[in-house]
């Protein structure tokens, strides 16, 4: 599918890094609008792929695939599918508002400040466009150093603590990635493919069941500190708390995608039988993170430690949605992916907001924002909704698929997913009513400045798709079908053929998908 | 009487003899310029021995004196890396040198050594092997202890000369055991099956101790960081990085002989090393506030790592070495730049804590660092990574799976104190810090060099990679 010969995707991922370029050069006056102009330039083509792809169709487009390390079966190879269609423009909508987010907020080193900003998104893009594992780890890990700068330099008190946490939890699971790539490389080699790292050919053949397992093992453990998973989460809300508002944005919205991510486009049509024989752990994980979460969401004192424990608790309930490996769990994991970046991004930054302005993130400092606030307090109360799945908004779509995956699944898996519902509303109605309402316990009492013409917009931007996801949930569900399907083919049909490995090329499995990714390569 | 001469062809040592006649010459310079003059003479000299090397010139690469010297093109590879190093580590001892009225012996001392990497590099024979590594060791000896004002200098001096004098003397008798057990000191002898094995096996394994000196393998380390606290940067620079180069190329002719009875024992020699290097190298560097002492335990870990492809000979195990050597060499002596930038006379006993609020102070200096730190830790897009990457594909594909997960352990380890040590330039306040010195606009530029080279190594790494992969087919 190279019927675009006009390299779209390294643009994309290009047009970040050279705003670098013009935020080093210029004045460090001038570094918020290069930024903003480079990231809405990036957003504006991230949505391209989303237009081109009418024609609902499961293999990757936009493809790219250059030699870069031969010798060692690396390639530069680059593809959009319905998997990472929507979480392109995700990715370059939350840098346009990160950008705004932190446009007069940041005051020292503002250039090296936007720099970060620009690279992190370059990565990001790289990690969801990557169809060559080596490439794909390069981007995943060309994210920590900024990621680490911007938590570390431009963060609160605590700062070099949670960056170093943040970096460290994030590295160790990712070098078993690498040994795991390296490994299935090696078995790739044996199997007919050759010695590469390119995913589209590792579909070629059949991971034997008895490397299935330990394989599965060390691709998770990346992607499971990334999501964050308990008992790996501890990282997050440090990092959470510690990052400047706009880094946070960019945590939750996409960071955290990453790890959902990474076990759809490598765990899942690698290796099957894994898949199955993980899924009771891996959703009792799921669960505890649902529950867990939300307690702990209720028992903060601290807004942000609040939203990043919340997040534990909804990223919890995507896991679970996935690994019912129904299609309609898995089209409900995608779009509470979309969701959960868009509503707790538009937390994060009300947070910021509280913040800028109270000098406090304290819910017993707090209170009666409303009175003297009134814009903002309808914003925070639509991205409060949003969060907790009411009717109408964004959260509702996702969340009402994935439970209905998890009654199909098992009727009390399901009951107890069912429970983020309620403990949600408990938490994110408790905060609405401490931060909103009640009378004004902050220590310099008096009435908040209400959102100016900047912050209106940003915030518009960011509950305008939540009203639209909520209204008309088929714009996305059905795009995500093809992928859908191609994830959802069970592992059954993969193993009726067992591969002879020197004619793996010509092997047909399991329908219509496979051959779509051969013709995207 | 009829005496079978040696054929000697001296155009194989072309760059040999340059290096030791410009050696040999700047011993006599004096007068007021001698110091700069001695420098710009040695480093063309090593730059032109470096340039023989990587484009040999017809007759480069060949066997003389009986098969006793024999460059190949991996022999051609070593001798590169080990001129690269040379000539890195005298760039950066410019400012060391010059207020002292005997700097222009210095760089003499440095070609000498150089000189003596050369013959353990092309060497064929243990014998001769020894002899480039005394011819190595002396001059370093001097230099180690070169800065005569420094305790830390003459105590450090001292301890290497013991530790060097000890490892010499295991190599010797490693030597005696090797010809008592294969009739040879020659490379030869290993080929064919040996009457006495265990006499060979003790024999090889003194041998490799004696390297393991040299590579600061655990558990022969121990005078790495009192040495490169008390020496002049520059000569540190060059301790952590050229001597490895020369001792990983004898360890890769022993390797690569064919394996049998008394040397199979060898890849679980190296793998333990390396194994002991990671973890010890990498722990002890947790611990120091000394800069130049936690590049110390850094280079123990790094070499551990670099160990680990000798147990994977068989397969992609000396490219992996090659290609781990080269990009060790541009961030190692990278770092090593950067600590000379900000010294500032304070040599050796240059703290950590020294660095803090570099990136407002420096932005480029400490940027350069953060590019070096980064890639010694082996994250992309820094050529750390593809040396580490290549490395562990190099030992599974070997099926050293657990000295791969020891490996990556360690690593997570290491990025605590690489970390740091970005976390203390862009996240610290500057407290007063130092005065700017003037400036070491030489050592600057090479740090500005490396750091881009280090990026580079890790962006574009192919033709590299094409260039090692012709050496090792």
């Amino acid at each position: 599918m190279t019927a675009h010969g006009f390299p779209l995707l390294s643009l994309t991922i290009l047009l970040p890094l050279a705003g670098c370029a013009a935020v080093l050069l210029g004045s460090p006056r001038r570094a918020p609008h290069a930024a903003l102009a480079a990231t809405a330039a990036t957003f504006l083509l991230t949505l391209v792929p989303l237009h081109a792809s009418g024609s609902g169709d499961g293999g990757f487009r936009f493809v790219e695939h250059h030699p870069w390390v031969e010798s060692l079966g690396i390639s530069y190879h680059l593809g959009v599918d319905g998997l990472s269609l929507f979480l392109l423009p995700l990715t370059g909508f939350l840098s346009v508002m990160a950008v705004l987010v932190s446009w007069n907020t940041v005051r020292e080193r503002v250039k090296g400040y936007f720099v970060s900003f620009l690279v992190l998104e370059a990565a990001m893009i790289g990690v969801f466009t990557a169809l060559d594992a080596v490439l794909f780890y390069v981007f995943w890990e060309a994210m920590l150093i900024p990621m680490f700068l911007i938590i570390g330099v431009w963060g609160s008190e605590n700062r070099r603590y949670a960056a170093v946490k943040f970096i460290l939890y994030t590295v160790a699971g990712s070098l078993l990635l690498l040994v795991g790539f390296i490994l299935m490389a090696f078995l790739s080699a044996s199997h007919g493919p050759g010695f590469t790292f390119d995913l589209t050919r590792w579909l070629l053949f059949s991971v034997p069941e008895s490397r299935q397992n330990w394989l599965f093992l060390l691709f998770f453990a990346a992607f499971a500190v990334k999501v964050p998973l308990v008992p790996f989460h501890t990282w997050l809300p440090d990092a959470h708390v510690e990052a400047p508002a706009a880094g946070s944005v960019l945590l939750a919205g996409v960071l955290l995608k990453m790890g959902v991510y990474g076990i759809l486009r490598f765990c899942f049509p690698l290796f099957p039988s894994a898949v199955s024989a993980f899924t009771p752990a891996v959703m009792v994980l799921g669960v505890v993170g649902i529950v867990y979460g939300a307690l702990l969401a209720f028992t903060q004192e601290d807004l942000k430690k609040l939203v990043a424990y919340s997040s534990v608790s909804h990223m919890g309930l995507i896991v679970v949605g996935i690994f019912c490996m129904s299609p309609a769990g898995l089209k409900g994991g995608i779009v509470q992916m979309l969701n959960h970046g868009l509503s707790t991004g538009a937390l994060f930054i009300l947070v910021g907001a509280i913040y800028e302005r109270k000098k406090t993130r304290k819910l017993a400092e707090l209170g009666g924002i409303a009175g003297s606030a009134p814009v903002f307090a309808v914003f925070f109360v639509i991205a409060m909704l949003s969060s907790a799945g009411i009717p109408g908004l964004n959260g509702f779509v996702g969340e009402f698929l994935i439970l209905l995956a998890g009654f199909q699944f098992r009727w009390w898996l399901g009951a107890l997913a069912a429970t983020t519902l309620v403990l949600g509303a408990v938490y994110l109605l408790r905060m609405t009513q401490r931060v909103l309402f009640e009378k004004d316990r902050s220590p310099e009492r008096g009435p908040v400045y209400d959102f100016r013409f900047r912050e209106r917009f940003v915030m518009t931007a960011m509950v305008l798709p939540m009203a639209v996801i909520g209204l008309f949930p088929s714009i996305l569900t059905d795009r995500l079908e093809p992928a859908v399907r191609d994830l959802a083919v069970p592992a059954v049909s993969r193993w009726a053929v067992e591969a002879p490995p020197a004619a793996a090329e010509h092997i047909q499995i399991g329908g219509t998908a496979r051959e779509h990714r051969l013709a995207g390569s | 009487m009829n005496i079978a001469l040696p054929e000697v062809d001296l155009a194989t040592l072309l760059p040999e003899g340059i290096l030791l006649t410009t050696a040999a010459a700047i011993l006599f310079l004096r007068g007021a310029r001698a110091n700069g003059t001695a420098l710009a003479a040695a480093m063309a000299a090593a730059a032109v021995s470096l340039l023989l090397s990587l484009f040999p010139y017809p007759g480069a690469a060949g066997g003389t004196f009986d098969g006793l010297v024999g460059k190949d093109a991996a022999a051609l590879l070593f001798l590169v890396l080990t001129d690269l190093a040379a000539l890195a580590a005298m760039a950066l001892s410019r400012q060391e040198t010059g207020g002292d009225e005997n700097g222009e012996t210095y760089y003499g001392l440095v070609l000498f050594a150089l000189l003596g990497m050369h013959v353990m590099v092309f060497a064929r024979d243990l014998l001769v092997i020894f002899l480039g590594m005394e011819i190595l060791a002396l001059p370093l000896y001097v230099l180690a202890g070169f800065d005569r004002g420094r305790k830390e200098g003459m105590e450090g001096s001292v301890k290497y000369f013991l530790l060097g004098g000890f490892s010499s003397a295991l190599f010797l008798l490693g030597t005696a055991l090797y010809y008592g057990a294969a009739g040879t000191t020659g490379m030869g002898g290993l080929s064919a099956s040996p009457a006495a094995p265990v006499l060979l096996a003790a024999g090889l394994a003194l041998v490799v101790a004696a390297l393991g000196f040299k590579i600061t393998a655990v558990p022969f380390h121990m005078w790495a960081p009192d040495v490169y606290e008390g020496a002049p940067l520059g000569v540190a620079a060059l301790l952590s990085a050229a001597p490895k180069a020369a001792a990983f190329a004898v360890l890769l002719r022993i390797g690569l002989a064919v394996p049998g009875a008394g040397t199979d024992f060898l890849p679980w020699a190296c793998a333990v090393m390396a194994g002991a290097s990671m973890a010890v190298g990498n722990l002890a560097a947790l611990r120091q506030e000394n800069l130049v002492r936690m590049l110390a335990y850094s280079g123990v870990a790094q070499g551990g790592y670099m160990l680990m492809g000798l147990p994977a000979l068989a397969g992609d195990g000396s490219p992996a070495l090659a290609f781990y050597l080269l990009v060790y060499i541009l961030m190692n002596l990278g770092a090593f730049a950067v600590a000379v930038t900000v010294a500032g006379g304070k040599g050796g006993s240059l703290k950590i804590g020294d660095l803090s609020g570099l990136a407002s102070r420096r932005p480029l200096v400490a940027f350069a660092m953060a590019v070096f730190m980064v890639s010694l830790a082996g994250l992309p897009p820094t050529g750390g990574f593809f040396a580490k990457f290549y490395m562990f594909k190099a030992a599974l594909g070997e099926g050293w799976l657990f000295l791969v997960l020891l490996a990556v352990g360690m690593t997570v380890v290491s990025l605590f104190y690489y970390l740091r040590v970005v976390a203390v330039m862009y996240m610290t306040e500057d407290k007063g810090g130092r005065a700017v010195p003037a400036g070491a606009p030489l050592a600057g530029g090479l740090a500005a060099l490396l750091a881009l080279a280090t990026l580079a190594t890790g962006i574009l790494p192919s033709w590299i990679f094409q260039g090692i992969g012709r050496v090792f087919p």
